[in-house]
């Protein structure tokens, strides 16, 4: 008995070292013996990214929202960014996730490729060129929108038999943008019924012109540049972006021009967009004012004044003149 | 003076087993510490010529997997831990593979057609991470660090949301003397 009872001992001593010998597989945490063992990955993708701005001399409008530090904006966003520079600044460089992207930049937009992480828009500025001259301008703005339901409906500039001056006439196919906010540098005024918006005494030089919404966000941008007077007509050109190059005439004193807002948030002055305004007869031989004096016109009243003492002289004459014939018979 | 003897090895025996019995309901590292110095007691019985015993001591090694682990966003190398030689005591030749036996799809939680291909790696995080081996040579401690590689385009392509996948290791070993 004693012997089957130490061999019974010596089969379990054996049976424990072999128990505590095996391949054993620890994981970390809470760990288990086993033959191998699985590892979870885990990854997460954000929804949003951060795009800080920094645009110290001038505004950037992400889709047309302004913003002054950061913003939030969904992954995989494609953004349109446009810059706009204080007034007397321009553009320099403009570097988006570290890539200078200045020579993508047309008309002030930067169209920016799909966000995927956070991003640093950073604009830098320079000194714009100065105006070419001291002159100043009263301008008058009519702000039309197509109605891209007939497409093809183009706005039509005539030329108006008397005056001989370009007139635009919007076709059936526009809208007067109403109640939009058009910003010259740092003059802004409010859009009437009809799209007008008045502005006094702009300077030659570029501008940037923007309109916004009741909201504040932008819905139309271009640059307009005012140049030097000259010569006895008012010229309209365009530079290589389409922005508009308005060359006064040198008895230019105020004009009209129609913009044109298109869904993309262009603004674009075509052909026969401009007319000179300017009250003061032009010089012989040259072409009648835009627009002649009119009934009610009270934008001249030492003309209108000259015009009663020359009349009230003729009558007080023929009177005089009456008088005295009666008289002698 | 025979009886007494052979009672003083019986209660010897009894006295060992029992202690022993005992550490097999212990954990594993505990018990292999132990096994080893009860290696060396019957040793020293075995020379008095009483009893013939015989005991083997198989290897032993213990392998930490990390059990999980995140990978930061737009990190086109991500250190996800590493596999851990913790304990190792093989025979002469023998071995420890760890294999990384499967990997699914980093893939999305909500629609698992939506992946993130990735590659694990080893150190130097340029080749594909399959297996390592550790043998009688290697030092107690040794790691095996693991990184995930994801591009730099895979990352900019992946939509929002949680990702998951699962990498599986097999450990094996191979003793070439076996049954020897």
């Amino acid at each position: 008995m004693k012997k089957i009872g130490m061999l019974l001992c010596t089969l379990l001593l054996i049976t424990g070292i072999l128990a505590g010998t095996g391949e054993t597989v620890f994981a970390e945490a809470d760990r288990e013996t086993t033959p191998g063992g699985d590892m979870e990955l885990n990854a997460e993708v954000p929804n949003e990214h951060t795009v800080s701005v920094e645009s110290p001399e001038g505004r950037i409008a992400a889709d047309g929202v302004f913003h002054e530090t950061s913003f939030q904006a969904q992954r995989h966003a494609e953004i349109v960014y446009t810059v706009i520079p204080n007034p007397a600044k321009q553009l320099k460089t403009l570097t988006y996730a570290g890539e200078d992207v200045t020579s993508q930049v047309k008309n002030g937009v930067f169209k920016a490729s799909r966000l995927v992480r956070d991003t640093i828009l950073t604009a830098v500025y320079e000194d714009a060129p100065k105006a070419p001259d001291e002159r100043t301008y009263n301008l008058t703005l009519t702000v039309l929108r197509e109605d891209t339901r007939q497409s093809g409906a183009m706005a039509l500039a005539v030329m108006t038999p008397l005056a001989m001056a370009p007139v635009a006439m919007a076709p059936a196919a526009t809208t007067p943008v109403a109640g939009v906010t058009v910003s010259i540098g740092t003059a802004s005024a409010m859009t009437d019924a009809d799209g007008k918006a008045v502005f006094e005494k702009i300077s030659s030089g570029i501008h940037q012109v923007i309109i916004t919404d009741a909201d504040g966000k932008l819905i139309g941008h271009m640059e307009l540049t005012i140049a030097s007077a000259k010569g006895t007509e008012i010229i309209l050109d365009w530079d290589d972006n389409g922005n508009p190059i308005i060359t006064p005439a040198k008895r230019t004193k105020q004009s009209a021009l129609t913009l044109w807002l298109t869904a993309d948030g262009r603004i674009t002055v075509k052909e026969g967009g401009v007319s000179d305004t300017t009250l003061w007869p032009k010089p012989s031989g040259g072409p009648a004012d835009t627009t002649g004096l009119k009934t009610g016109d009270d934008r001249t009243p030492a003309l209108w004044l000259i015009l009663l003492v020359l009349s009230g002289a003729g009558l007080m004459g023929t009177l005089v003149y009456r008088y005295k014939h009666t008289s002698v018979k | 003076m025979k009886k007494s003897i052979k009672q003083r090895l019986v209660s010897g025996l009894l006295c060992t087993a029992v202690p022993l019995c005992i550490a097999v309901m212990l954990p594993g590292g505990t018990l292999t510490a132990r096994a080893e110095e009860q290696d060396q007691q019957l040793t020293t019985e075995q020379k008095e010529g009483a009893t013939q015993l015989s005991a083997r001591k198989d290897a032993s090694y213990i392998v930490v997997i990390p059990r999980q682990a995140q990978i930061a966003f737009d990190n086109t190398s991500t250190s996800i831990g590493s596999l851990v030689y913790e304990e190792g005591n093989l025979e002469p030749d023998s071995y420890v593979t760890v294999t990384l036996s499967n990997q699914t799809s980093l893939a999305h939680t909500i629609k698992d057609s939506y992946t993130i291909p990735f590659m694990i790696c080893g150190e130097d995080k340029t080749t594909a991470f399959t297996s390592v081996i550790y043998d009688e040579s290697t030092k107690t401690g040794t790691k095996t660090p693991l990184t995930a590689e994801i591009t730099q385009a895979d990352w900019e392509a992946a939509k929002a949301g949680s990702y998951q996948a699962t990498l599986t290791f097999q450990i094996s070993y191979m003793n070439p003397h076996e049954g020897e």
